[in-house]
Parts: structure tokens; C-alpha cells; sequence
């Protein structure tokens, strides 16, 4: 396994690193990066789980030891300066969808608000990094929704939509997904620890 | 009932759009519903700043749909104000 020494560096530099060692490899196969302070071993373990690479933190002392496992072909081209926040610094927010509807009330206004609420959400900038659907939220993102290409045009915009497996298999609905990936509770509560705020519709 | 994706030119050439807004939400609900009901491509949206400062759901929809639409709202008697895209004022009310 290939070894990248971050210890010393500043960001993006560790970042630079990672994302060439890991477009270097093959899917499954996995790189070792040492790192040596805590803002800098965040910075490239969110990284990399946006990107889809697996990631397995080992700390002794104040050395960080990342073991990154590629699981997808696709080449990673993330913003590697994005990813260069100080401590404190301005984080985007995620959209967390928990229900197909907006607020609790009859459900023919919750539904009409949620569709007006994502056709919103390009109009307002900063956009946020996540969307995240789960339980009855997936239904906005599976076959027959008529949010599919408002959400498409977001993910395209570098948005990423979660959504929920557990929920996309509790509804059946799992081969129906039309726009982003199908998740889990750990990336989504990392998703949800990791912003800067979190809205709920 | 696979219906806003169908318009597959919105990628190559953005088609010119229309906002159309309602006297209540109730009309705003059931023309949603109406449009959809049809396989007009229509998407809920805020009613734009440049219209109203008060809260309101509007439709937009595709020009070519007009008269479809237009017809369809005066077969289920909703009131409709009709706006083209970043216009700002009514064009025709029905």
C-alpha cells in the first residue's frame, strides 16, 4: 500500500496529494496518508467521503494515520481548496428532507409547499452542499416525483442528494431512484454533523 | 405518471417560460393538480418577488402549453393570472 507524507504540509497540499494518489489507483485498492494535525486530517477525510472513498482513521498521539479504499471508477475532481477551512470558518448548510411534505398540516398544502421549497433552493446562494432524504422525504427523489429535474439540475450544480436505503427499501422502491445516490445512516449523520447548519423544510 | 421530465429541449434551448399566479392557494393546489393531471409539464414555485411580496405558490409553465392550460382552467372555473418569465406584469387574466 502506497504511503502520501502529509506530516508538515498545509492545506491543500495533503489534499493535492490524496486526490492524485487516489485517481493513480484501482477500485478496492487503498493508500495510507499521514497527517499530523487535526484541521488538515478533517479537511481530507471530508474530502475523500465526498468523493466516495472509503476512509479509516487510526490516531496515535498527535499522528493521524488515514487509510483511504477507492470504491468507485469515477475520478475524483473535487474543489481541493473548498476543503481548506480554517477552524470556525463559514461551513455550507444541508437540506434535510424527512417527510415528502413541508411542515406538519394537511398534506395536499405540505406537498405543494415542498415542490415550491425545491424549486427554491437555486435561487438562494450559498447552495448547500447535501440534500438528504430520508424516511417519506425519498418519495421526492424515485420515479413519478416531479421533482426529479429541479434536483438533477442542483446535483449538477455540485449539490449531492442522499438518499436513505433503509427507507428507499422499506417503500420498495429501490431500483426507482432518479436522481443521487442511495445512502446510509453513517454518511448521513456524518453529512448532518459535518455542516454548518442544517434546514428542515 | 412520469410528467415534468418529458420535455427533454429544456437542456439544449431554455423554451420560453410563463408564471402564472392564483387568488388562493386552494386554486393554486387544484391547478397543480389539473396541469399534472394532463401531462402538462408545470413546476410549483414561490410567487416571484417582482409579482407580490405576500406568500403564494405559482405555476410555471412551458409557453407552448398556454392555451392547453388556459383551456384546462377554464374547464375546472380556476382564476389565473398569467405572467411571462421575469416580465413582471400580468399579461391576461382570464
Amino acid at each position: 500500500m502506497k504511503t502520501i507524507d502529509c506530516r508538515g504540509m498545509q492545506c491543500p497540499k495533503p489534499l493535492i496529494l490524496t486526490k492524485k494518489a487516489i485517481n493513480s489507483i484501482e477500485v478496492g485498492q487503498s493508500i495510507e496518508i499521514l497527517i499530523d494535525n487535526e484541521t488538515s486530517r478533517q479537511n481530507v477525510e471530508r474530502f475523500l467521503m465526498d468523493n466516495g472513498v472509503e476512509v479509516a482513521v487510526v490516531q496515535e498521539g498527535a499522528l493521524f494515520s488515514l487509510t483511504a479504499t477507492k470504491r468507485s471508477k469515477d475520478e475524483v475532481a473535487g474543489n481541493e481548496k473548498g476543503y481548506c477551512s480554517p477552524p470556525g470558518a463559514h461551513r455550507p448548510h444541508v437540506i434535510c428532507f424527512s417527510s415528502d411534505t413541508m411542515g406538519s398540516g394537511p398534506a395536499e398544502l405540505g406537498a405543494i409547499l415542498m415542490k415550491a421549497f425545491v424549486n427554491t433552493i437555486k435561487e438562494v446562494k450559498p447552495l448547500p452542499s447535501h440534500c438528504v432524504f430520508y424516511n417519506s422525504g425519498v418519495n421526492l427523489v424515485v420515479e413519478g416525483s416531479t421533482l426529479i429535474e429541479p434536483l438533477q439540475k442542483l446535483s449538477e450544480q455540485g449539490v449531492k442528494i442522499l438518499a436513505c436505503g433503509t427507507c428507499l427499501d422499506y417503500f420498495n422502491v429501490k431500483d426507482k431512484l432518479r436522481v443521487g445516490t442511495v445512502s446510509n445512516m453513517y454518511t448521513i449523520l456524518e453529512t448532518l454533523s459535518g455542516a454548518g447548519h442544517v434546514i428542515k423544510p | 405518471m412520469q410528467v415534468t421530465s418529458s420535455n427533454h429541449n429544456r437542456n439544449d434551448k431554455p423554451l420560453k417560460k410563463l408564471i402564472i399566479v392564483f387568488n388562493s392557494t386552494r386554486e393554486a393546489i387544484d391547478a397543480e393538480r389539473a396541469c399534472l393531471g394532463k401531462g402538462l409539464s408545470c413546476q410549483a414555485i414561490p410567487v416571484p418577488r417582482n409579482i407580490s411580496a405576500e406568500c403564494g405558490i405559482a405555476l410555471d409553465v412551458d409557453q407552448k402549453d398556454e392555451s392547453a392550460v388556459r383551456a384546462l382552467f377554464e374547464e375546472k372555473n380556476i382564476s389565473a393570472y398569467f405572467h411571462e418569465k421575469e416580465a413582471g406584469t400580468p399579461s391576461i387574466a382570464l
